[in-house]
Formats: C-alpha cells, sequence, structure tokens
C-alpha cells in the first residue's frame, strides 16, 4: 500500500473500524463474526472503491456494516427476553441471585448484558446514538426508518434499560 | 432526580465500552486487504486473459464463416451428391404459363421467402449448381414436342404455332347491352262501365 489511495484507506481503517465493529456487533452479538464483519465491509470497499464518494462517512459505514451484519446474520432477531420486557414485572428478589452479584461486581458488564437483550430494533439505533456517533437522521438513513421512529425506539430502549438498573439498584438491598 | 440522573450516567458510561474491538483489529484488517490485494490481480488477469483468448477465438470463427466461398470449386461440385430438390422450390405449371411471373428469372422465382428461416438455412447449406436448374432426362410430353418441332412438315407447324397463339390470346367479350325495360301504361276502364 504505496499509493496515495492506499495510504487513505489505511487512515479510513484506522479511524473508522472501531466504529464498524460496534455497528456489526450490535446486530450479530459475536466478536469474531463482528470482526470478520469489519473486514469484509473494509474489503468490498477497498475493491469498489466506495468510499471516495461517500459525503457522510460514518453514515455510509453504518449503513454498508448493517446490511453486511443483517445478512450474515443466520436467523432473524429474536425478540426480547422476558426477563428486560416491559410488560413484565420484575419480581422482587429476596436473595441477591447469581446474575445481581456479577452485576453488582460490574455495572457496565452488567448494563452491556441488558443492551444485549434488547430488541435488535433498540440496540442498534442505542448503539449508533453513542457518543453522539450518529444523530437520529442518520441512524433513520442507516436503518431505513423515519426521524420519529428513531427517537422513539431510542427512548424506548433507554426506558427499559432504567427500569432494569432501578431494579438492580433495589434488589440488592430489599 | 438524582436517582432519575444515575441511570442515564451508567448507560452512556457503559454504551462507551460497549462492543470495543480487541486490540489490532486496524492491522488486521489492512494484513486481510493486503492478502486479498496480493491475490487479486492474478485472478483479474487470469479472467481478462480467459475472456480475450475466447473473445478472439469467436472472431476467427465468426471471419472463417464468412470467408468461406459461397460454392464449391468444380471438383467439389461433381463429386457432391446429387440433391433433390424440395417440391417448394419447383414452381407449378399454372404460375410459370401465368403473366408477369412468366419473365421473372427462374432462381429468383424459386427461392424460398426470406421469412422461413429454416427454408433459407435449408438453401444457404445447398451446393450451389453450376448449371441452373440442374439439367434432367425429357419427360414424354417434352420429347413429343421435340419430335414434332424437327419431324413435323412446316406449315404443321405454323398451324400449331397460330393455334398457341390464338389459345394465349385474349379473349375479347363484347359489352353487354341491355335494353331498359319498356313497361306500357295501365289501362284501366273508365269509371261507371262496370
Amino acid at each position: 500500500m504505496a499509493s496515495d489511495e492506499d495510504a487513505e484507506f489505511t487512515a479510513l481503517v484506522e479511524r473508522q473500524a472501531r466504529f464498524i465493529f460496534r455497528v456489526a456487533y450490535a446486530v450479530l452479538l459475536n466478536a469474531a463474526d463482528a470482526e470478520d464483519v469489519v473486514q469484509e465491509t473494509f474489503l468490498k470497499l477497498y475493491r469498489n472503491r466506495g468510499w471516495k464518494k461517500a459525503e457522510n462517512e460514518r453514515g455510509f459505514l453504518a449503513r454498508v456494516t448493517w446490511r453486511m451484519a443483517v445478512d450474515r446474520r443466520p436467523r432473524p432477531a429474536q425478540p426480547a427476553q422476558s426477563i428486560f420486557a416491559d410488560d413484565l414485572p420484575d419480581p422482587p428478589s429476596p436473595q441477591p441471585g447469581p446474575e445481581q452479584i456479577v452485576l453488582a461486581a460490574d455495572r457496565h458488564a452488567a448494563v452491556h448484558s441488558m443492551i444485549n437483550a434488547l430488541p435488535e430494533e433498540l440496540r442498534v439505533p442505542l448503539v449508533l446514538s453513542a457518543y453522539d456517533e450518529l444523530n437520529s437522521r442518520e441512524i433513520g438513513r442507516v436503518l431505513g426508518v423515519p426521524e420519529g421512529t428513531v427517537r422513539t425506539r431510542l427512548q424506548r430502549a433507554r426506558q427499559l434499560l432504567r427500569r432494569k438498573l432501578g431494579a438492580l439498584e433495589e434488589a440488592p438491598y430489599a | 432526580m438524582h436517582k432519575d440522573s444515575d441511570p442515564d450516567r451508567l448507560i452512556d458510561a457503559a454504551l462507551g465500552t460497549y462492543a470495543r474491538a480487541d486490540s489490532g483489529l486496524e492491522r488486521r484488517v489492512l494484513a486481510r486487504i493486503a492478502a486479498a490485494h496480493l491475490a487479486a490481480p492474478c485472478t483479474r488477469w487470469m479472467l481478462w486473459a480467459v475472456a480475450l483468448t475466447a473473445a478472439a477465438c469467436l472472431l476467427i470463427f465468426i471471419l472463417l464463416e464468412h470467408s468461406k466461398p459461397a460454392h464449391p470449386s468444380g471438383d467439389n461440385a461433381a463429386n457432391a451428391p446429387h440433391v433433390q430438390q424440395a417440391p417448394i422450390l419447383v414452381t407449378p405449371p399454372a404460375q410459370r404459363a401465368s403473366g408477369p411471373h412468366h419473365a421473372q428469372p427462374k432462381n429468383r422465382a424459386r427461392r424460398p421467402p426470406p421469412h422461413n428461416k429454416a427454408g433459407t438455412a435449408f438453401a444457404a447449406r445447398l451446393p450451389r449448381q453450376e448449371v441452373f436448374p440442374t439439367p434432367r432426362p425429357l419427360s414424354r410430353q417434352e420429347r413429343a414436342l421435340v419430335n414434332f418441332a424437327t419431324q413435323a412438315p412446316i406449315a404443321a407447324r405454323d398451324s400449331f404455332v397460330a393455334a398457341q397463339q390464338q389459345t394465349d390470346a385474349p379473349i375479347a367479350i363484347a359489352d353487354l347491352r341491355i335494353a331498359p325495360i319498356q313497361i306500357p301504361p295501365l289501362e284501366l276502364p273508365p269509371p261507371g262501365t262496370n
């Protein structure tokens, strides 16, 4: 990779590889598969030179990655697990279970588990919106849904996470 | 309020560390691309080589097909098997004797219709004859005519030709003239004569 074009592409990889990994992981929930998607995405971009004409670099990369990850997904998205569903009440636990012990030890890991347990339609916009990586309009373009739908899904995802976090905060001391 | 803000902060912090790739991701991606890039030119050139060879073969085949002689040489014509002419190629006698078709060249009159692709292909495969149409022995009627023309007296031949011309001459039909119908006026008896 000696030419200017290759140097440009190398810079793109170094700039966006982790973002692309995050998008792929949000769909596949598997680090190895997500890395495969990252490599395939960049290989495809390198071959067709599609990355050069992208106006919104992150939005373009997110769209390409999301499509490749969805194509790679072996089966349709599973519905949300019942323990995180909004319509089911959380049963109070008199004693902290193993899950709660782990959550208490590592809160971030607990939130990651909750994010993984979210339905894909809520999880992917939430991950794409993290740290202002993409705004609602850009996420809507990536996923092919209206901006209002993205906002609703983001609110819904945060609401579910808040509820679960609240339950976990109270449960160990109950 | 404090209780509401804590979960949001925790969620944002967790999202910041969510789905973190292992170190060296960029290096692995670039290595994969470099490996594919090294393998790609060979495959690309092979594809181009195969495509160009195929195109060249096709071009040569087309040129050879177009450069074939339209009719075989004399030896080939002599050795060529006799092909029975299809019935469609033979003009019926009634059509041969009638009007302007008779003046057309024979090969044009016997050519199959252009829309008949199968017939055209079949005709294209036929070897072109040096003498067209193919000589064949005279029929009984033709032999009788030859005998008549060579052996009959001149007067008889002239009368035969005259009779043939009379037969071929168009028939003159006089115009039909129909006189208008004359209807005499109806004569009624005067009133009161009854």
